[in-house]
């Protein structure tokens, strides 16, 4: 009788593995780690902003227009609670995406911005905080690709047959994607109108 | 006033750039290209360069460099110099390189890329996750600053590779990395038992039914063979050596019945580890390997000329 039950399991479990469930599993963590390191690098770039903030309200007569609009960008963005599960709420990663989007465009314009006061282009302080967001934009560049990646590759797995019924099975569900379709309004460069100033 | 500023500042940009087109000649045209348009990435190397900007001299010399600093300190670092990496930003192209090459050691991941768009004037120092410690942003950004752009700004590029790498050494030579394995291949003494042992329990083997055919000097045939096979098989001298020796002697023993004779002086036959063919695998020639474990997240930094 065990040794029935032994043989079955045995059986079961050589199913599993032949069903792509070991499959699902590895795939499915590259997924969170990846999704891990967006999240530590918007943080990054989130920690980052009070500094540049500060640094630029030292320029006497700054555009308060740009500066409020990247404040508020940051505290929206912020605001979103960056959990693993997002990833499986296509909703609110699309907010989440948004929000950052918003925070990437409302920071490139500061930049842009930046190179109308001399002063401020030339002072180290600024100038070392304006490489670490520049590498940590980078960075972020970086992470979201893989993350895309590793998604594509979760979610082939479980729409191809006969990986599908196992994850239909075990509740594996595909991923929400970074979708691409904001994205270029979100990259498209901000124009600035250097005639007119204040 | 600004916008006459600026206007002068377009002028000046485009008199840069049309001299910048008219001084290397044909120089660009080695650039291999995608069908995006985008670089493609130029086969592993220390030292690349298609501009034909460094001359051979000065390459070897950065080549050399670069090679004692991999053997002293483990580290890999490669330096890749283009034309443009138009219409992709240099950024991107360091890392699509990096992505391919993953220089850095297997087990640290300690790599690092410069990368040279010589027509853009722009520069990329892309460092991977294990050695974004040592060279953070605003450390590679400062050799950029104070080492790289003063001398390229004055035609001096090799001697700004010098110096950025002199720099970048130093900084590596602060953080407490692994220093590098004695033997580069299987330096554990686990893993020198899995790529030794086939070829010793094989040599053993034949060594042993030689021996029997003909005495010590049938074991030391066999062991001169394991050694050769070993050593060609797996690229390297000194394994070739070992696996002859221990097969040797493996076959000595177990073919000991008569025990007495002794192995004594005959061991001065030191020709056993046959293992010369397989030679230079890694140290010798022009080849040289990526350690693969290089994961390059995007740190670095950049600037122009």
């Amino acid at each position: 009788m065990t040794l029935l039950r032994t043989l079955l399991l045995v059986l079961f479990a050589s199913v599993l593995a032949g069903c792509g469930y070991n499959e699902i599993q590895s795939k499915d963590e590259a997924v969170k780690g990846a999704w891990a390191e967006v999240i530590s690098q918007y943080q990054r770039r989130a920690d980052l902003i009070p500094n540049i903030v500060e640094t630029v309200k030292g320029e006497a007569n700054f555009e308060q227009e740009t500066l409020t609009r990247v404040i508020e960008a940051r505290a929206r963005a912020t605001s979103i609670q960056a959990t693993p599960e997002l990833v499986n709420d296509p909703a609110a990663l699309q907010r989440f995406q948004q929000a950052q989007g918003e925070l990437s465009s409302a920071l490139s314009r500061l930049m842009v911005v930046v190179e109308k006061y001399p002063d401020l282009k030339t002072n180290a302080g600024f100038q070392d905080l304006r490489t670490q967001l520049e590498g940590t934009e980078n960075r972020i560049t970086v992470a979201r690709n893989r993350f895309i990646k590793a998604t594509q590759d979760y979610n082939v797995l479980v729409r191809q047959f006969p990986v599908n019924l196992t994850a239909m099975v075990f509740g594996y569900k595909e991923k929400a994607q970074f979708t691409v379709e904001n994205e270029a309004a979100i990259q498209k460069a901000p124009t600035v109108d250097f005639g007119a100033k204040k | 006033m600004t916008a006459l500023l600026a206007a002068g500042r377009h002028a000046a940009a485009a008199l840069l750039l049309a001299a910048a087109a008219l001084l290397p000649i044909a120089a660009a045209a080695a650039d291999a290209r995608l069908a995006d348009g985008t670089l493609a990435v130029p086969p592993l190397a220390r030292v690349t360069d298609t501009t034909g900007t460094l001359d051979a001299g000065q390459k070897q010399a950065l080549e050399a460099r670069l090679a004692a600093f991999e053997s002293a300190r483990g580290t890999q670092i490669a330096i890749v110099m283009v034309g443009s990496t138009q219409p992709e930003p240099i950024s991107d192209f360091a890392q699509r390189i990096g992505d391919a090459w993953k220089i850095g050691r297997t087990e640290v991941g300690d790599g690092l890329l410069i990368v040279v768009a010589k027509d853009d004037r722009r520069i990329w120092i892309a460092v991977a996750k294990a050695l974004e410690g040592a060279v953070p942003d605003l450390a590679a950004a400062r050799v950029i600053r104070d080492h790289i752009t003063p001398r390229f700004k004055q035609g001096d590029f090799a001697g700004g590779l010098g110096a950025a790498l002199e720099a970048i050494f130093r900084l590596i030579e602060g953080e407490g990395l692994p220093a590098p394995a004695a033997e580069p291949r299987g330096g554990g003494g686990e893993d020198l038992f899995v790529l030794l042992g086939p070829f010793v329990i094989m040599g053993v083997v034949v060594a042993a039914l030689l021996r029997k055919l003909f005495g010590v000097k049938g074991a030391l045939l066999g062991g001169a063979g394991t050694g050769t096979a070993a050593g060609w098989m797996l690229s390297s001298l000194k394994l070739g050596l070992i696996a002859g020796v221990a097969a040797f002697f493996f076959a000595l023993a177990a073919g000991g019945g008569r025990g007495g004779r002794v192995v004594g002086g005959r061991r001065g036959g030191v020709f056993v580890p046959g293992g010369w063919s397989g030679g230079g695998g890694r140290s010798g020639g022009g080849g040289w390997s990526s350690g693969g474990g290089g994961n390059f997240g995007g740190g670095g930094a950049g600037g122009s000329w």
